[in-house]
């Protein structure tokens, strides 16, 4: 058998030297766990500071689009409803008992007139508000009623496609609406596109919806404006649990996917 | 280095050593009794782990003192004692032992330990064999132990200030000190054919045991209750 004893000096200091290696390593390992652990408590809170102000992003989107929904509705019945409704007024002013009968009826056409006009005022706005389609027949055929009206507005070509008619939660499906009508006035006012794409799907409990546009694309951290329909569409994607993912690049055109559990 | 070993002057403080360090087994227990911590479970294992130490230290060195003359060995106390500690190093560790998919090591460690004892018994030459396979074993099973702290902490990031936690303090002392002997016990019986040399390299046992206990002493002295004192600082 081996006795160290006998062997060489140099092997024992290797004996020593290992042993001592060893105490020395088990000590830069506790203090490289220290490190270590404190740094990554580092990058945790770092990650939980940049979710707390992405959340907050998209509370301040949200609530900007809220207020800006709620200038264009005041906008639309203080222009619409509420000068039809002076004029109305001025018209039944008009009205006297003792009156010829002719300018009576008259007045009264004038005012029936305006009232017709007002009720298709009336339809239009509560329409944009929410449009009956998206209420009776669902998400499918809204979105494809929203493209045809776009189509036949002429300038850009919508191809709308759909291979499920299933019925999302109502809250899912305005919000999916209102993504959609977000990015289609977002690809008209800015992206001078030709074409859009716009497609739903689902694959057993997994629900798609995708728009793609041919136009100018973007740099996202670049243009403040278009960012900020982006969060608003991220606020509202992420409201509804769903899961947001958007590709564009200056010359690019623009594709955004929505996905979530039905 | 070597030329250290052999120097008389140099191992003369030897006996100091172990005196020492023998002493310092009874230092948790007394700042237990001194600070009144000694109700949580970790204070616990730590006095449990300390005085069962102290037992097998009676046992196993003074036997061996008293026979160091002549040829007898203290080799069995290690066969018998080292089972039940090996169940105490355990215990310390039921935080992530006794929780999650592996906790049906909690109970399948300590098992095989002593399956093992008990094989090695019989195929390396009976009692009377210092079980230097198996005290490597004990010291490998420590360090995996210690390290697999680490990792939990590292896994379940629960607190900031780790170092105020006793655990941290059982898990680095445990591990310096299985890492300061695991070759020490391996290389035991060769070491032991000239006692003047098992004795003065031996002394590494002696100070990374001083390094444990003060390590337990520390651990003792901290509060677990006081759980704000981890969490970070924002």
């Amino acid at each position: 058998m081996i006795v160290l004893a006998n062997l060489s000096g140099e092997y024992l200091n290797l004996f020593l030297a290992g042993i001592f290696g060893m105490v020395l390593l088990s000590i830069a390992l506790v203090v490289f766990f220290v490190v270590y652990q404190r740094r990554i408590f580092a990058q945790e809170r770092k990650r939980e500071e940049e979710e707390k102000a992405h959340q907050k992003e998209l509370l301040i989107a949200a609530v900007e689009v809220q207020e800006a929904e709620r200038r264009r509705i005041a906008g639309d019945l203080h222009d619409d409803i509420g000068s039809l409704l002076s004029a109305t007024r001025l018209y039944l002013r008009q009205l006297k008992a003792d009156a010829p009968i002719e300018k009576n009826t008259e007045i009264r056409d004038q005012a029936l007139s305006i009232l017709d006009e007002m009720i298709q005022n009336t339809r239009r706005i509560t329409h944009d508000l929410l449009p009956p389609t998206l209420e009776k027949f669902g998400l499918q055929a809204a979105a494809e009623d929203m493209c045809e009206r776009i189509n036949k507005s002429g300038g850009i070509k919508v191809n709308f496609r759909s291979d499920t008619d299933v019925r999302l939660d109502p809250k899912k499906e305005v919000a999916i609406y209102r993504v959609l009508q977000e990015l289609f006035n977002n690809t008209l006012k800015h992206a001078k596109a030709k074409t859009i794409d716009v497609s739903i799907g689902q694959k057993q409990d997994s629900f798609s919806f995708v728009y793609a546009d041919d136009g100018k694309g973007f740099d996202p951290a670049a243009i403040e404006s278009v960012g900020l329909g982006l969060r608003n569409i991220e606020s509202r994607v992420s409201l509804i649990g769903g899961n947001l993912k958007s590709t564009t690049s200056p010359g690019n055109g623009l594709t955004v996917t929505v996905t979530l559990t039905t | 280095m070597i030329d250290y070993l052999y120097n008389p002057d140099f191992w003369a403080l030897e006996w100091t050593w172990r005196s020492v360090s023998r002493k310092t087994l009874l230092l948790p227990i007394i700042v237990a009794l001194i600070t009144g911590h000694f109700r949580h479970p970790v204070h616990l294992k730590i006095i449990f782990f300390s005085g069962y130490s102290l037992l097998m230290e009676h046992c196993s060195t003074d036997n061996d003192l008293k026979n160091l003359f002549n040829d007898e060995t203290n080799s069995p106390w290690y066969h018998l004692l080292t089972p039940v500690l090996f169940f105490l190093l355990t215990r310390f560790f039921s935080e992530y032992l006794d929780h999650g998919k592996y906790r049906f090591l909690r109970w399948l460690l300590p098992l095989a330990f002593l399956i093992l004892v008990i094989l090695n018994i019989i195929s390396e030459g009976g009692l009377e064999v210092f079980p230097s396979k198996i005290v490597g074993l004990y010291s490998i099973a420590g360090i995996i132990l210690s390290v697999g702290y680490f990792l939990y902490l590292l896994r379940t990031l629960t607190d900031y200030y780790i170092e105020r936690k006793p655990m941290f303090w059982v898990s680095s002392g445990l591990l310096i000190y299985f890492a300061g002997n695991f070759l020490l016990w391996i290389g035991l019986n060769f070491i032991t054919y000239d006692r003047d040399f098992f004795y003065s390299i031996y002394r590494i046992n002696s100070i990374v045991t001083v390094l444990l206990y003060v390590f337990f002493t520390i651990a003792i002295f901290l509060n677990p209750h006081d759980e704000n004192k981890h969490r970070s600082p924002n």
